[in-house]
């Protein structure tokens, strides 16, 4: 009796667990086509359904912590929530999913409001249509002050709205102060929002999103952590008099603490407009209550960084445009290097050096520009560490770009040690251009890359001196040749290169054998062989190299 | 059996036991049925100079075309051909054939670089391989009389064949310094 007693026990325990779950975190299903908004409807899908989200949020069976599946359609209402809910489109077979449009069109009027008691609340997979508005439109309002909520997979239409009237138009987002703990993630926005996100907020994160096609993009005017990550922002300008930006960040007073912005592609189009004096079109504004940390990095920014803050934005290893770098004129206020490129514009008290080659190039070390009128030479100590001077023989005016990647960026070369930029603005009037790798020695080999494999540069030598080095030069027939310096790697082989003919990363009796064949004109070495022959450096293939390689292999020599 | 026939037998079978020793003494040995890299014995007086000849057999590829008595048998360390340097004191490597001799070197050579008592040397057919035939010479002076075994590992060995490609399955033979050959001078 004992046993049967508490078996009997247990399995009711069971039961009133599991029957617990629905009685706080209940389901329930909007369906505009097939609902019926009544108190015996909203607990399943289809006809079982409500008919309206409004209705759904306001039935006191529904409470906090529950789930709200919206069936795909229009739904067209106006919908506030106070309670904490999931909201939850579910796309159709196509992938469309529920679209909500407001109803009312006056000034301050909201697609769907957030309101007290509201806090926790996940909005997902849901599409905001802003209608035909004649004011300040928000598409979700958080109205006051709530905490945790989440915006995800959502789109948003503006209608290309951009400005109604004066200085009015639809936002995507607001966020009331006080607010805390927002995130906005896979989100599109697109087509006129007049400030796409924006508030007073502790902690708001936008991740892979994307904004397209508005006037500007996010503004935390004040609050603390703002966190954008991998996401893309592109703002049209819609007057010379008003500001249009991908993120601003603070206001003009007060302080508003510590912003992070980490990949993601900024670009800005003007759109023939000239901003007034105080009117910015920028890709990132930086207000001057900005305090804390500044960060944005990894970042394809085609457009200006203002930063009117007294405290330093770090947006290194950031693209700007142009291999060249950004421009302006003011210098990098740790590394003193002066903005010469012709890429985006940036302010003082911006750190922008290094800089990235190209779109979501790979990582820098160092990066430098120098243009150079007519014939000329970049002296070493203008290059990163591993070059040498760069000469360039021309008429007009160049800029050479020259840096050091932190890693590789082309395909596995073996012995590899370190790999290089040269960028020249453009080949017109240049005859050539001699580059100097150093330190190096008699085994260093300077590759390129040709965009699917690491190949010899075609004439190098090597100079011993102090200190030695390997000076390539590239004309309209070599390889590379000029035209190729509008975008190109090169890596410096370690020792190991030089000899290793046939390239299988061995150096051996075969390539003994190969060198001194095509030394006695026996065999014809391919261009990239030629070089990989040539083990003493001197330009030519003989018996020498073979001797020297001969040496090598027997450890003779070091 | 009487006591005639009894000696008979006994001489006769001394005689070809004699015979079987002197056979394994200066009969040639037997021809190598696998590729073979060989090292003869040194051959030449005390005090005159002495010789090894390095050759190959059945060597597969179109014959050797490139081979390297020396090698890192760890990083830094080169380990080629191993004697006894008080017995012999290597001073040259000479072509044999169509073989270059690109490099070689010894302690007196490279007293840096090489132990005493060891060779290396780099040599090259760029023309042609070798089946079987004889590659380079190892000439030096013969210092003493003793015996002593050559020692090459061949991990420190390279081979390549007449079409370019390594050779990685062979034998690899290494000779002595018999005294015999002292005695009776060079064979």
């Amino acid at each position: 009796m004992g046993n049967r007693w508490r078996l009997v026990s247990g399995i009711l325990a069971v039961v009133l667990v599991l029957g617990a779950v629905p009685a706080w975190a209940a389901t329930w299903y909007v369906d505009g086509a097939l609902g019926t908004d009544d108190d015996t409807h909203g607990t399943g899908s289809d006809a079982a359904a409500f008919k309206t989200i409004q209705y759904a949020i306001n039935d006191s069976r529904v409470t906090a912590g529950d789930t709200i599946n919206v069936a795909a359609g229009t739904y067209t209402e106006d919908v506030t929530i106070s309670k904490q809910v999931k909201l939850i489109g579910v796309p159709d077979a196509g992938g469309a999913l529920p679209t909500l449009v407001g109803v009312t069109l006056t000034k301050g009027a909201s697609t769907l409001t957030l309101q007290a008691s509201a806090s926790y609340t996940t909005i997902e997979n849901m599409a905001f249509v802003v209608p035909d508005i004649t004011g300040d439109y928000k598409s979700i309002n958080i109205s006051v002050a709530l905490s945790n909520i989440t915006i995800k997979g959502c789109k948003f239409n503006a209608s290309g709205k951009f400005i109604v009237t004066g200085r009015s138009g639809a936002t995507a987002v607001q966020i009331t102060s006080g607010s805390s703990n927002i995130t906005i993630e896979d989100c599109t926005f697109e087509s006129g929002y007049y400030v796409t996100i924006q508030g007073y907020v502790s902690s708001l994160t936008v991740e892979n999103s994307v904004i397209t096609n508005c006037k500007s993009g996010i503004n935390l005017q004040g609050g603390s952590n703002l966190q954008i990550e991998n996401t893309d922002i592109s703002v049209i300008a819609q007057g010379a008099d008003n500001d249009t930006y991908c993120v601003r960040f603070a206001s003009g007073s007060g302080s508003t603490s510590n912003m992070t912005i980490t990949g993601g592609t900024f670009t800005v189009d003007k759109n023939n407009l000239t901003a007034t004096y105080g009117t910015y079109h920028s890709a990132i504004i930086i207000r001057a209550g900005a305090t804390g940390t500044l960060q944005a990095n990894k970042m394809n920014i085609e457009g200006e960084v203002v930063n009117q803050s007294s405290t330093t934005l770090d947006a290194t290893y950031n693209y700007w445009g142009d291999p060249s770098g950004p421009s302006g004129g003011v210098a990098d206020p740790e590394t003193s290097r002066v903005a010469n490129g012709t890429g985006s514009l940036v302010s003082a008290n911006v750190r922008f050096d290094p800089w990235l080659m190209e779109e979501d190039g790979t990582p820098t070390e160092a990066t430098y520009t120098e243009t150079v009128p007519g014939s000329g030479t970049v002296d070493a100590e203008d290059t990163p560490e591993g070059m040498g001077d760069v000469t360039i023989g021309a008429t007009g005016v160049h800029t050479i770009t020259t840096a050091k990647y932190a890693e590789n960026p082309g395909g596995t070369l073996l012995h590899g040690d370190a790999y290089y930029d040269v960028h020249l603005d453009n080949a017109a009037g240049v005859t050539s251009l001699t580059i100097a790798f150093c330190p190096a020695t008699a085994d260093t080999v300077i590759w390129y890359w040709d965009g699917t494999n690491w190949r010899p540069c075609s004439d190098q030598v090597f100079t011993a001196g102090s200190p030695s080095c390997v000076v390539v030069t590239i004309t309209n027939t070599t390889s590379p040749n000029l035209a190729d310096l509008t975008g190109l790697y090169f890596g410096l082989g370690g020792a190991g290169d030089r000899g290793d003919v046939n390239n299988d990363g061995v150096i051996d009796v075969r390539d003994v054998r190969l060198i001194l064949q095509a030394a006695l004109g026996l065999v014809t070495l391919t261009e990239d062989e030629q070089v990989l022959a040539d083990v003493n450096g001197d330009g030519q293939v003989t018996r020498a190299d073979a001797e020297a390689l001969a040496r090598k292999l027997i450890g003779l020599v070091d | 059996m009487n006591r005639f026939r009894m000696k008979t037998v006994v001489l006769g079978g001394l005689f070809a036991l004699l015979g079987m020793v002197l056979s394994g003494c200066f009969l040639a040995p037997t021809p190598p049925t696998e590729a073979t890299l060989i090292f003869s014995d040194l051959v030449g007086p005390v005090g005159g100079q002495g010789e090894v000849k390095v050759s190959v057999a059945k060597m597969p590829g179109g014959g050797l075309a490139g081979l390297v008595v020396g090698g890192e048998s760890s990083p830094g360390v080169y380990v080629g051909l191993k004697y006894d340097p008080n017995q012999f004191r290597v001073t040259g490597v000479e072509l044999l054939n169509n073989f270059e001799i690109l490099a070689w070197g010894t302690h007196d050579t490279h007293p840096d670089k090489i132990p005493e008592g060891e060779v290396r040397f780099v040599a090259i057919n760029p023309v042609e391989g070798a089946v079987d035939g004889d590659v380079a010479l190892i000439v030096g002076n013969r210092l003493g009389g003793a015996n002593f075994d050559f020692t090459a590992d061949k991990a420190n060995l390279q081979l390549v064949d007449a079409n370019g490609a390594s050779i990685a399955a062979y034998n690899v033979s290494l000779g002595q310094a018999p005294p015999y050959y002292v005695q009776g001078g060079e064979q």
